[in-house]
């Protein structure tokens, strides 16, 4: 059961973002690199495939923001993984029935997916000046962190469920904002 | 530029694959084993839990300090040999340690497989299985093999020697890891440099007597795609006539030159040290006009001279092993130094008429990207090493030290690649990286893990 719990929660965790991984950003050097190490966004405009081309800023700030996400994933998750081997299991303090590694795994996946889209957005509000999406980025940030505070809440009863539904909430409404600034690109393109 | 973007995508791999394997001895060896590497007999110091702070410093220096003696003095002797022309003793001494590397280290970390596994196993078989696997690389890596093979053997060794390195104490590690930085600077960038004279001996020697290439040099494709080499070898027959001589047609094209070596030197306290120092340097075979040259333990490109419209001609990785210690539990000890020394070089001065160009797939789209690259990126072996063992030491830690080192020792390369573009010259690769790495631990160390042990039962995603 414990190694099928380890499995479960590492391919619950992390396997959305390595399928994008794997799709997107691997077949492109310049995104890996920028995976790895985030910088010179600038230089990298020159060896693009399609150095013209509108989306690759896009392309590149969703590549920064996983790799952004995936460490923090990584880093915040994997002690919880690697003890989910172990002999004994933790519950999740607000909703007992469940695994607390399942929940964290759920909160990983969801907050790697929202690192991306947030990268994406503040590379758009930072470029355009847009304040209304630096203070989204901002707010919806924090309200992702404190969301996942009702976890452990003793008091509020299924607390992991809002935390996640408001998780899932937050990253669609995220996830609209980028397409509304992609079909935007789009139109000035046409 | 674009060049560069598609050598560092192509040197991440290897180096994540050899960290990936050495996290994975060193967890396993953990995992209670009654083999693990122990301290080689040449440190003086022991460490242990009742000493103090300044005893632990004063005598992981000294320790330090006598491994990093060893190892300039096998540079410094390297070089000498090399410069003098005696390759083949060269040779004859990188494929002992190689194949002991091989042997000796293969037969502990089977041994801790096998405990830990809890595989039955029987003497005859495993020493059989041994054999093989120690001359096969050895064939491989001197001869000639699949390209693939090759590469695992390198990524095999390379991991190998790292994690022999982990039976050192744990102030020794970093004293020697902040020393080989310092030696590293010092070996490359200073005007008499051991290894910048290495370098520059190795392409004049190289242009002058490309005899002597073959015989010294093996192939190794590390680097390069398998759609790329298709592509060159594409790009070659189509070149068909080139002057490429006799002697790498002989061999396979991917073959490149691969200079290893390894030296022994005589071990000072109780047994031997045996030295070794391999590099391999893979080149593309068509480059024409470029060359390369490797530095140890850098990331060495080189500039070809005259070339027009092909900029983006070689890969070479080349490989330098650095000591490992190879602690035997038998007692007999048996450490090896390694030493670098490396020299790739290609054959062809002569022929820079011949101008196919081989060109990796993602070259090919026309950018007319300046900077005429033609020369390819070269990693030391001893790099591979030296990352491995900073991130193994941080995997005896924890697992997010462990991360967290990797992206470290990962983005010290890219941007060791970076300034390599700018300054065109051969650079050490290990300081920023190491530099990172031993930074991101101590803070993960003493910020983060106590930070996330208490954020993570409670689930507070920050």
């Amino acid at each position: 059961m414990t190694l099928l719990t380890f499995f479960g929660c590492a391919f619950t965790a992390y396997g959305p973002s390595l399928a994008i991984f794997f799709g997107f950003i691997a077949p492109n050097p310049q995104l890996v690199i920028l995976l790895v190490s985030s910088r010179a966004e600038s230089g990298l405009n020159m060896v693009a495939k399609h150095p013209k081309s509108v989306y690759n800023r896009s392309g590149y700030a969703f590549a920064a923001g996983m790799g952004f996400g995936l460490m923090f994933g990584i880093i915040s998750y994997i002690t919880q993984l690697v003890q989910s081997t172990g002999p004994g299991i933790l519950m999740c303090i607000s909703c007992p029935g469940i695994s607390l590694y399942f929940v964290s795994a759920i909160t990983t996946c969801i907050l790697i997916l929202h690192h991306s889209v947030w990268m994406m957005i503040s590379f758009t509000g930072f470029t355009m000046r847009s304040y209304p999406r630096i203070l989204w980025v901002i707010v919806s940030h924090y309200g992702a962190s404190y969301l996942t505070l009702l976890n452990a809440s003793p008091t509020v009863t299924l607390g992991c469920v809002y935390s996640i539904m408001g998780n899932i909430v937050l990253l669609l409404a995220s996830i609209a904002i980028v397409m509304v600034d992609v079909r935007n690109l789009q139109q000035k393109l046409a | 530029m674009k060049f560069y973007m598609l050598q560092i995508y192509k040197i991440i791999k290897p180096v994540v694959v050899c960290i990936c394997l050495s996290i994975l001895w060193v967890k396993i060896s953990m995992a209670g084993s009654d083999y693990r590497p122990t301290q080689s007999s040449y440190t003086v110091y022991n460490e242990s839990a009742t000493s103090t702070v300044s005893q632990n410093f004063l005598g992981s220096l000294a320790n330090a300090g006598i491994i990093i003696g060893q190892i300039v003095i096998v540079t410094i002797i390297i070089v000498i040999m090399f410069k003098r022309g005696h390759i083949k003793i060269l040779i004859g001494f990188f494929m002992v340690v190689v194949a002991m590397l091989l042997g000796f280290m293969g037969y502990i970390l089977l041994l801790n497989l096998i405990q830990v596994l809890r595989i039955p196993l029987d003497y005859i078989t495993m020493a059989f299985a041994l054999w093989n696997f120690a001359v096969a690389g050895l064939i491989s890596v001197f001869w000639k093999g699949p390209m693939w093979l090759q590469q695992v053997y390198l990524t095999v060794m390379s991991s190998l020697m790292a994690f022999s390195l982990t039976g050192l104490a744990e102030w020794t590690t970093w004293m020697l890891l902040a020393l080989l930085v310092v030696w590293d600077l010092i070996a490359v960038l200073c005007p008499f440099g051991p290894l910048k004279i290495l370098v520059e001996s190795s392409r004049n020697q190289n242009q002058e007597v490309p005899a002597l290439l073959y015989t010294v040099n093996a192939v190794w494709f590390m680097a390069s795609p398998p759609n790329s080499i298709l592509e060159r070898e594409y790009s070659r027959s189509k070149e068909g006539s080139t002057v490429r001589d006799s002697v790498e047609e002989s061999g396979d094209l991917r073959r490149d030159v691969f200079n290893g070596g390894h030296s022994r030197s005589t071990g000072r306290e109780g047994g031997t040290s045996i030295s070794s120092s391999r590099h391999s340097g893979l080149d593309t075979p068509f480059s024409t006009g470029g060359r390369m040259s490797g530095n140890s333990s850098t990331v060495a490109l080189v500039p070809t001279a005259s070339n027009q419209s092909a900029d983006h001609g070689d890969i070479e990785l080349r490989e330098r092993t650095p000591s490992s210690s190879s602690p035997r539990s038998g007692g007999s000890t048996t450490s090896d130094r390694d030493r670098r020394s490396a020299s790739v070089r290609r054959a062809q001065a002569i022929e820079q008429g011949s101008r196919s160009r081989p060109q990796d797939g993602g070259d090919n789209d026309g950018d007319g990207d300046d900077e005429d690259e033609s020369g390819g990126l070269k990693l030391g072996l001893g790099d591979f090493v030296f990352y491995s063992v900073l991130i193994a030491r941080a995997a005896m830690f924890d697992w997010v030290t462990t991360m967290c080192c990797m992206v470290a020792v990962l983005t010290g390369m890219n941007a060791t690649i970076f300034l390599l573009a700018i300054y065109q010259k051969a650079l050490p690769a290990l300081p920023i990286s190491i530099c990172f790495g031993m930074l991101f631990y101590f803070a993960t160390r003493f910020a983060l893990v106590p930070f996330l042990a208490a954020l993570g039962p409670s689930q507070v995603f920050i």
